[in-house]
């Protein structure tokens, strides 16, 4: 009897201190996880917690300054949808930046200047490095 | 070529629908004759499995680029070694190699337990057959790496560079060997639920596999660390990507299980648990495979997406319906009988403790990991956590994982001491650790997180020594090699606090600088000056590299020149950091060349200095190392 009853608190201790850990650290470190479509959509809301973009590089406004660690550049929707966002960066230039790949980019939308300020941009890589062979 | 390695798969995969339907047969019947027949399909299996493999590895190391799979990995230049590597680096061949490391595994297990109990080896043996016929499905149908193409390519397209470090020789291949590894486990814990065998025999008899799968999972994942801090030039070496992820989940619940079985073994006492974590660690293991796979999640890693993603799925329920159809009608007969005194201040409590503390930092990291997927599920909007979350939340798992690692050693089963015989022997712990806290705070690094971490994992490492210590006093210096079950368990434990250290030290006490400078200027960073030198340049077998000699001055004196680069590989046109590293047991200088330009004349360089970052690398090595020895000679029973 006084063993079931150490096991239940003990369950109750743990599922409580588990559920406090997660609900707090949640809510203050979670972001939308987005489209770019969805951000055009209603940037005012997300900004609230900050948002992370999957999209792809386009060649159109594309500038890059090593020096300054600036990156300007647009990306495309990929899930079909015909949107495109400006996004700018600044801070060390991931290798494998170029047009064409898909970044997934974390940060805030500027809703006067419609641009996205990207506190991070992450480049998809390494495994996923399959292009087709095309003969030439 | 292809067609050769093809049909090598589908002699394979008939092998394994005979051996699966035969082991099951026998599993029925317990017919000695039908085993014995499946015995040799699956061997079959496995040598066909190896044939298609050796195809493949020829195909890859002799540049056949008609055969896709070789064209998409590597090229003419590529050198030799990591041409061989080409059979793990993509989708179809790292599946390839998983498949066949299950036969290889299987046909290890058919010589082991040949005098076994024909019903439980049987069961043991379907398992694996039904685990290594998935995978050659898979790379018959869904993704075949014997695939080839209407013409023949001139060269392939080589591979991403990033993939061309030594790492990518280990990492792969042990982590795998860690994922292959519980097919075994669990096959026994299976086995004895349908022999309705609730002794330890099982526990007992995969001690050793189950170690060794662990080393090899441990071995990996920090490889995969350390690789990408070699490599990928960010300075770190774990980012919670939902691909490292996927690696830690099997590690946390398979620690578990060590220490589950244990109990089971000697206690017969928390063996639903045991049973459970075995399922958990192979499942979580397809599971990361899973979410790498088939797109669901945005990573670094992510292959491209497939349909592979809905074949693990469909396989994880299939098997975890298997195991709890046969654990469920076992449930009575394993649980904890409940006349045994149950006391949480005892060795047994502090085990059953640390499985809750395993499973629970299991399920918050992988809530975290698939929060797009469940958001998106229960919300109109998909909403995803970063770094910061699980740093906030693993946090204090960690904590209690280093308390209750650190007491467990100084305390009895059952916990039968006197309290102040306990305080005694806690004394020497407890006073490192406030003085491990009272020397941060005084050198002013109060910061209070990284403080009570220091300070538990300096509790930690004391008890240890104490207990060795009072175990060589009582009983010489002979207890440390006749009882290695335990000190084997005391080294890894030794290694876990190294490991913790430099994490805690690297995580909280780094530092981190960026630069544009003129060649020949200086600057100062982290105690020392560093001077920039002109950019040159080499050209190496595949790649030109360019680089930037920096002479590292501490005080007056040149201690010595680093040479951060920047390579350019044939095949790609952007370039690829390489970054120079100086270790030292008390830190690690990193430099980046993150720019420069002949024409304008400057280099940029990101310089990060990490503390003790060298001892994740030494723990990883006393915990291997520790888990061996622990298996090593012929078990005593503990003291």
């Amino acid at each position: 009897m006084k063993k079931s009853y150490k096991f239940i608190l003990a369950g109750v201790v743990f599922v409580c201190v588990v559920g406090y850990l997660f609900f707090t650290s949640f809510r203050s470190e979670s972001v939308y996880y987005l489209e770019v479509s969805e951000v055009k959509q209603n940037p005012e809301k997300y900004n609230a917690k900050g948002m992370r973009v999957t999209g792809e590089v386009m060649p159109e406004d594309l500038s890059k300054d090593f020096k300054k660690q600036y990156l300007a550049f647009t990306i495309k929707d990929i899930k079909g949808s015909e949107d495109t966002m400006n996004v700018v960066y600044n801070g060390i230039i991931p290798d494998t930046f170029k047009v064409g790949i898909h970044v997934i980019v974390e940060g805030k939308y500027d809703t006067e200047n419609h641009i996205f300020k990207a506190a991070s941009v992450l480049t998809k890589c390494p495994s996923k490095y399959e292009a087709d062979v095309e003969q030439k | 070529m292809g067609q050769l390695g093809n049909l090598f798969q589908i002699l394979g995969l008939f092998a394994g629908f005979a051996a699966f339907g035969m082991y099951a047969y026998a599993v029925a019947t317990q017919s000695k004759e039908n085993a014995k027949l499946a015995d040799w399909f699956m061997l079959g299996q496995t040598a066909a499995a190896s044939l298609a493999s050796c195809v493949l590895v020829y195909a890859l190391a002799t540049g056949y680029f008609k055969m896709e799979y070789v064209a998409q990995y590597t090229d003419l230049k590529l050198p030799f070694v990591y041409k061989i590597s080409g059979w793990w680096a993509g989708q179809a061949g790292s599946l390839l190699f998983w498949g066949w490391l299950v036969t290889v595994f299987a046909a290890i297990e058919i010589f082991r337990t040949k005098n076994y109990d024909t019903k439980y080896r049987s069961a043991v043996l379907a398992t694996s057959a039904l685990t290594s016929t998935f995978f050659l499905i898979l790379t018959i149908f869904v993704t075949n790496p014997f695939h080839e193409l209407d013409f023949f390519p001139p060269d392939g397209l080589g591979m991403n560079p990033l993939l061309q470090n030594p790492g990518m020789l280990y990492h792969p291949p042990t982590l795998f060997l860690g994922y292959v590894g519980f097919t075994i486990t669990v096959g026994h814990a299976l086995a004895a639920l349908m022999s309705r065998d609730t002794s330890a025999a099982w526990a007992a008899d995969t001690r050793k596999w189950t170690m060794i799968t662990w080393v090899f999972l441990t071995i990996g994942i920090v490889l995969g660390g350390e690789w990408a801090y070699v490599e990928l030039g960010w300075g770190g070496y774990w980012a919670w990507d939902p691909v490292e992820n996927a690696s830690l989940l099997p590690w946390l619940t398979s620690t578990a299980l060590l220490h589950s079985a244990f109990m089971y073994e000697r206690k017969g006492r928390l063996k639903i648990w045991t049973h459970m974590l075995a399922l958990l660690s192979f499942e979580l293991c397809l599971f990361g495979t899973y979410i790498t796979r088939s797109g669901v999640l945005d990573s670094v890693h992510t292959f491209s997406k497939s349909p592979l993603g809905y074949f693990f799925l469909f396989f994880i329920v299939l098997t975890t319906a298997i195991f709890v159809r046969y654990l469920m009608p076992m449930m009575q007969n394993l649980a904890d009988k409940d006349d045994v005194k149950f006391n949480f201040f005892s060795r047994d409590g502090l085990f059953f403790l640390s499985n809750w503390l395993f499973l629970g930092l299991t399920i918050v990291i992988l809530v975290g990991t698939m929060m797009p997927v469940l958001s998106g599920m229960v919300m109109s909007d998909k909403i995803t956590v970063g770094i910061p979350y699980y740093n906030k939340v693993s946090a204090p798992f960690f904590m209690l994982l280093l308390l209750a690692g650190g007491l467990a050693p100084l305390m009895s089963f059952g916990g039968t001491e006197n309290r102040n015989e306990l305080i005694r022997k806690l004394m020497p712990s407890t006073i490192a650790m406030v003085l491990a806290m009272v020397y941060l705070a005084a050198t002013g690094k109060g910061h209070p997180l990284p403080m009570v971490l220091t300070g538990f994992t300096t509790f930690s490492l004391v008890t240890i020594i104490t207990r060795i210590v009072s175990s060589v006093k009582a009983g010489g210096v002979s207890v440390l090699t006749s009882n290695r079950r335990f000190f084997g368990g005391m080294i890894v434990h030794i290694g876990v606090v190294m490991v913790a250290y430099g994490v805690i030290a690297s995580s909280f006490y780094n530092l981190q600088k960026d630069v544009v400078v003129a060649p020949g200027e200086q600057f100062e960073f982290a105690g020392y000056d560093l001077k920039v030198g002109d950019i040159s340049f080499r050209q190496m077998q595949n790649y030109v590299s360019a680089y930037a000699p920096v002479s590292v001055y501490k005080g007056d004196k040149k201690v010595l020149t680093l040479a951060p680069e920047r390579r350019f590989y044939e095949k790609n046109e952007e370039a690829f950091a390489e970054v120079a590293i100086n270790s030292k047991l008390t830190g690690d200088l990193y430099l980046i060349l993150s720019s420069y330009s002949k024409t304008e004349n400057y280099v940029g360089i990101q310089a990060v200095y990490q503390p003790f970052i060298t001892w994740i690398w030494i723990g990883c090595v006393v915990m291997v190392l520790g888990g061996l020895y622990g298996i090593s000679g012929r078990t005593k029973r503990d003291a």
